[in-house]
């Protein structure tokens, strides 16, 4: 060790201490200083109102407008002396959208003031009428509302922000040490990447609503790793999935009862074979056929994406034109079904009302195997109706539409994952495991959603329905139809898994999240190549 | 325009203002000092933007708009230990807030304080990042720009989709101890996609400059409706290996991985690319995800690439606050300063990025080498038209989308090509071709490199210049026949 480097390590030793020393900060001392107006202040709705009034003052002949305070905070983790919170957010916008002369303008700030909100209602009009020079056909709003008022929140059973830094890491340094501790041929380590959200959204609108709704986001990145020599290996805690949820995921979770399964896992994938390209019957988790289809069924019968309105940001799709696709499209076998919601507990995209002032219902997305409906939007509809799927990431952003829930109907058989693995003769398994906060996770696809990739977290090889070795680096590459047509068995009601998807859309981009569930499903004769390798 | 001397004068809260001044940044300090608790610093890192855009599909505006939104970092600096917070109002009850906020987390202390010890006083350099070009822009003058530039796509019965965007922020950064600077900065960036209605053809342009009236609004429409019309009805070629030609977009698309893997503790630790001799992994590394931030520097035992060729010679990579083509606020987010660097030269690995905390242990040096990814990559002077007359049998690539690392160490990348594909045969343009999922490593992709055009501006979201490069055995693995 050089000199330099003791030194070093020996700081480290005295910010450990310091760290320690830390742990007594008294949770919960910052709610006291909470002080903006919170859902339902009058405070909040005569802002509201003069907003409103100064649009249609100006000419607007619809306007609505939002608040959205968001508190972010991002922890990450890997031993007592090594971690960092790169965000301790708190973000408040208020954002007025108006439609003038049949198109929309709108005009956003950081300052709740009256005359403030009065001179974005002012400002996004203007906007609006100019905007109005560069359309033909007017934009007309679907779903006329009724005046309507009320306030709901995501249920939680504990706000992350009223957990002390010192409770977080605690927890989270107690698991990272249970897998240290495990008695494993090589070293095993944790790593940890942590985001939670709470946003306080406040609507209202000319056509007489005024909503306020609290929503929270739980996104943990739990991996467990080791390595031996030049190779390495990790896996994820896939328990742990993004969802509405409080800090009541880390305290009921029961993690540890995983770790021997996972540590086992990681050690034996380091002794992983290279994939012999060819085309294998899979069976992928819940997990991964919930992400399968959020992307290739849920992101790709966004309306707008349809239509072409996002074709210079983040693509079109594939289920299109709507008049060739609508009850024709033969997406997949009979038992293929899938809904849109936004209403399952717990699940990202879950609201009382969307950023329209709708009340959500659910629909079917595509039923016995063929495509029957899209997501829409007042602005973007079908038939003179939104489906609700009208979000803004927040106030500062115009709401846009997005994926809301979607969840693969199970099948009617009582059939489990293990149950799909025994029936395999020869094939390969894909665990998705969790995907990092931000990244697209275990599923990709291209700009229409219709040719995409899975990267298992942990992948393996049946014969006989038996595990027989361990693969590295496969990538299973589909094209959506043919992956979804090649659906040869689906999972019973309780093999059914919840998870997050965040998916960036727009121009300036926004990122929305909704929450998407997938049974354990079997694909026949689906393309695996090796990642690693070129052409 | 009186916001050419340093931006809008006016102190805060106030609205008429798109941005904060730096008078309004120095007034916000003064509030926010009074605030601190326990004694110690405060600093102040201010990002402070208004933008203006419109956006239009289908040959219509969709939706437009002006903007302003603060990002107000505060850190508590106290007896060495430093806590962080942000937030994005300004009045009292907020900043205390946020203090209170970076106080809790001070108390935990971690080793890696870039913010400590506190830096009184500075010496910045001094780009020139403001265009009142740019600040004029305003609602009518977009949609202007919008009607003009959609007329051709109408005409030949093509759906044009676009965005245009103007941004002004207010870069600041400020502390207790007597450091100020304040930078103002305009943005301007212009993209196009021209769709035919049977969707299938798909062409795109775009570019990103400081000064709008650089941007040639009507070339770049006008390059998406050719690319259109020349991409419709492809057809399937064989995945393999190619000859093909990067345009500058898609080799900054591929050239952008490697800049954001230019780092030297991971290095030094046996991980990534940029590791050499000796590699001795620590029990988990994270291919693909933040590098620093399972580094330990005590761990720094091994050797990095430092010094060493590790792409083709007749290229280089730099970045400098002051290139006029690419200029980038002189300061990052911790008040350290932003300096001309040359990543690589000649080919020849020079530096790598380190933080203060690797810089103050490790090289006995008061400042981190910073990356904001902006950069400038060398080229040559060999036209794209002059590549395609001289290539036997290739394919010209417009620019990669949904690049995502697959190997770490290798810096192996995987994504699509979009809008536009072409074969050529015998020196010629034969027929447009469907887009392929390629797998291919910037390291090796430009160590295969024929000959490379003028280096031009490209859209990312840092300032990049790069040129139009012409690369052998580029890996091309299976189509991906998405429009």
């Amino acid at each position: 060790m050089t000199s330099t480097r003791r030194e070093f390590v020996g700081r480290l030793a005295s910010v450990a201490a310091v760290t320690a020393a830390g742990m007594a900060v008294r949770p919960g001392v910052l709610s006291a200083l909470d002080r903006y107006p919170r859902a339902g202040d009058p405070l909040l709705k005569d802002l509201a109102s003069k907003a409103l009034e100064a649009a249609k003052a100006a000419g607007a002949t619809y306007a609505d407008v939002r608040f959205t305070l968001t508190r972010s905070e991002e922890i990450w983790v890997q031993n007592p002396a090594m971690w960092g919170t790169p965000v301790n957010d708190e973000h408040a916008a208020v954002g007025i959208r108006t439609l003038a002369d049949g198109a929309w303008g709108f005009a956003a700030s950081n300052l709740w003031t009256a005359d403030e909100v009065a001179r974005l209602g002012r400002e996004a009009t203007v906007q609006a009428k100019t905007n109005a020079r560069g359309r033909k056909r007017k934009i007309e709003l679907a779903s006329a509302l009724p005046a309507s008022t009320g306030e709901w929140v995501s249920p939680v059973k504990r706000d992350p922000f009223s957990v002390s830094l010192a409770e977080k890491l605690d927890v989270i340094l107690t698991l990272h040490n249970a897998v240290e501790r495990v008695d494993a041929p090589v070293g095993v380590g944790a790593y940890t990447y942590l985001r939670h959200r709470r946003q306080e959204k406040t609507f209202a609108s000319t056509d007489g609503a005024f909503l306020t709704q609290t929503f929270y986001l739980s996104h943990p990145y739990v991996q467990v790793g080791c390595s031996e020599g030049r190779r390495w290996a990790s896996r994820t805690f896939d328990r742990l999935q993004p969802d509405a949820a409080g800090w009541e995921k880390w305290t009921e979770a029961s993690l540890a009862k995983d770790i021997p399964q996972l540590v086992e896992e990681v050690v034996a994938m380091l002794e992983g074979e290279p994939i012999d390209p060819d085309r294998y019957d899979i069976v992928c988790d819940g997990f991964t056929t919930a992400r399968l289809a959020g992307t290739t069924i849920g992101v790709a019968a966004e309306l707008d994406r349809v239509l072409g309105y996002e074709a210079n940001a983040t693509g079109t799709s594939y289920l299109a034109p709507p008049e060739e696709m609508l009850g024709k499209f033969a997406l997949g076998p009979a038992q293929l079904n899938v809904v849109a919601n936004r209403s399952q507990p717990g699940a990202l995209a879950t609201v009382k009302w969307d950023d329209e002032g709708v009340v959500p219902e659910e629909y079917a997305i595509v039923k016995n195997g063929v495509l029957v409906d899209y997501h829409t939007t007042r602005d973007i509809s079908r038939q003179g109706k939104s489906r609700g799927c009208s979000s803004s990431d927040t106030a500062r952003s115009i709401a846009q539409l997005s994926t809301p829930n979607i969840a693969m109907v199970p099948g009617s058989a009582d059939m489990s994952f293990e149950d799909l693995v025994a029936g395999l003769e020869r094939g390969l398994v894909v665990v998705g495991g969790t995907a990092y906060p931000g990244s697209s996770g275990p599923v990709t696809t291209d700009r229409q959603q219709l040719n995409g990739e899975i990267n298992g977290s942990l992948v393996y090889e049946v014969r006989n329905g038996k595990r027989t070795r361990f693969i590295r680096n496969s990538e299973v590459l589909f094209r959506a139809p043919e992956l979804w047509k090649g659906l040869h068995a689906i999972g019973g009601p309780r093999s059914q898994a919840w998870t997050g998807v965040s998916v960036w859309k727009g121009q300036p981009g926004q990122q929305h999240d909704f929450g998407v569930s997938g049974v354990p499903a079997r694909f026949n004769r689906v393309p695996v190549t090796d990642r690693s390798r070129q052409a | 325009m009186s916001i050419l001397q340093g931006g809008p004068k006016r102190l805060i809260p106030v609205r008429d203002e798109r941005f904060l001044s730096a008078d309004a940044c120095k007034e916000l300090l003064a509030r926010a000092a009074k605030l601190g608790r326990g004694g110690g610093d405060v600093q102040m890192s201010i990002r402070s933007r208004w933008t203006g855009n419109v956006r239009w599909a289908r040959n219509e505006i969709s939706s437009g708009g002006d903007t302003t939104d603060h990002f107000i970092e505060i850190t508590r600096v106290v007896r060495g230990a430093a806590g962080t917070a942000s937030t994005s109002r300004t009045d009292d009850a907020s900043l205390e807030n946020c203090i209170r906020r970076a106080e809790e987390r001070l108390r935990y202390g971690t080793p890696n304080d870039d913010a400590t010890p506190l830096r009184r006083a500075e010496t910045y350099l001094k780009p020139e990042l403001w265009s009142d070009a740019t600040f004029a822009v305003d609602a009518a003058a977009r949609a202007q720009i919008q009607q003009q530039l959609v007329g051709p796509a109408v005409a030949e019965q093509l759906l044009s989709a676009g965005y245009l965007e103007v941004a002004a922020i207010g870069n600041g950064v400020i502390n207790t101890g007597g450091l100020f600077a304040y930078v103002p900065e305009t943005r301007a960036e212009y993209s196009v996609t021209v769709r035919n209605a049977r969707a299938t053809g798909s062409g795109w342009a775009g570019v990103a400059a400081k000064d709008w009236r650089t941007i040639d609004a009507q070339r770049i429409s006008a390059t998406a409706l050719d690319k259109c019309k020349r991409s419709a009805d492809p057809v399937a070629v064989e995945p393999g290996r190619y000859t093909v030609i990067l345009e500058p977009q898609a080799v900054s698309d591929l050239m952008l991985p490697l800049m954001w893997s230019l780092w030297r503790v991971p290095a030094e630790m046996g991980q990534g690319p940029w590791a050499d001799g000796a590699r001795v992994p620590t029990p988990l590394m994270y291919p693909g995800g933040p590098p620093l931030e399972g580094a330990n520097p005590g761990d720094a035992i091994g050797m990095s690439k430092i010094g060493k060729r590790v792409l083709d010679s007749r290229i280089s990579i730099s970045a400098d606050p002051t290139d006029p083509d690419i200029p980038f606020v002189p300061f990052a987010w911790n008040s350290t300063p932003m300096r001309p660097v040359k990543w690589i030269e000649d080919g020849v690995l020079k530096e790598l990025s380190y933080p203060r905390f690797y810089a103050l242990s490790q090289l006995n040096k008061p400042d981190p080498l910073n990356n904001n990814y902006a950069f400038r990559m060398s080229g040559g002077t060999t036209s794209v038209d002059e590549m395609i007359k001289t290539t036997e049998r290739g394919l010209l690539i417009t620019r990669l989308v949904n690049v995502r690392q697959v190997d770490y160490p290798s810096l192996l990348q995987t994504g699509t090509t979009s809008d536009g594909v072409w074969l050529i045969e015998r020196g010629e343009i034969t027929k447009a071709v469907k887009n392929f999922r390629f797998r291919e490593s910037p390291l090796f992709a430009f160590n295969n490199v024929d000959v490379m055009g003028p280096p031009v501006r490209v859209l990312q979201q840092m300032p990049t210049v790069v040129p139009a490069v012409r690369v052998r055995d580029f890996s091309l693995t299976s189509l991906a026949d998405a429009v």
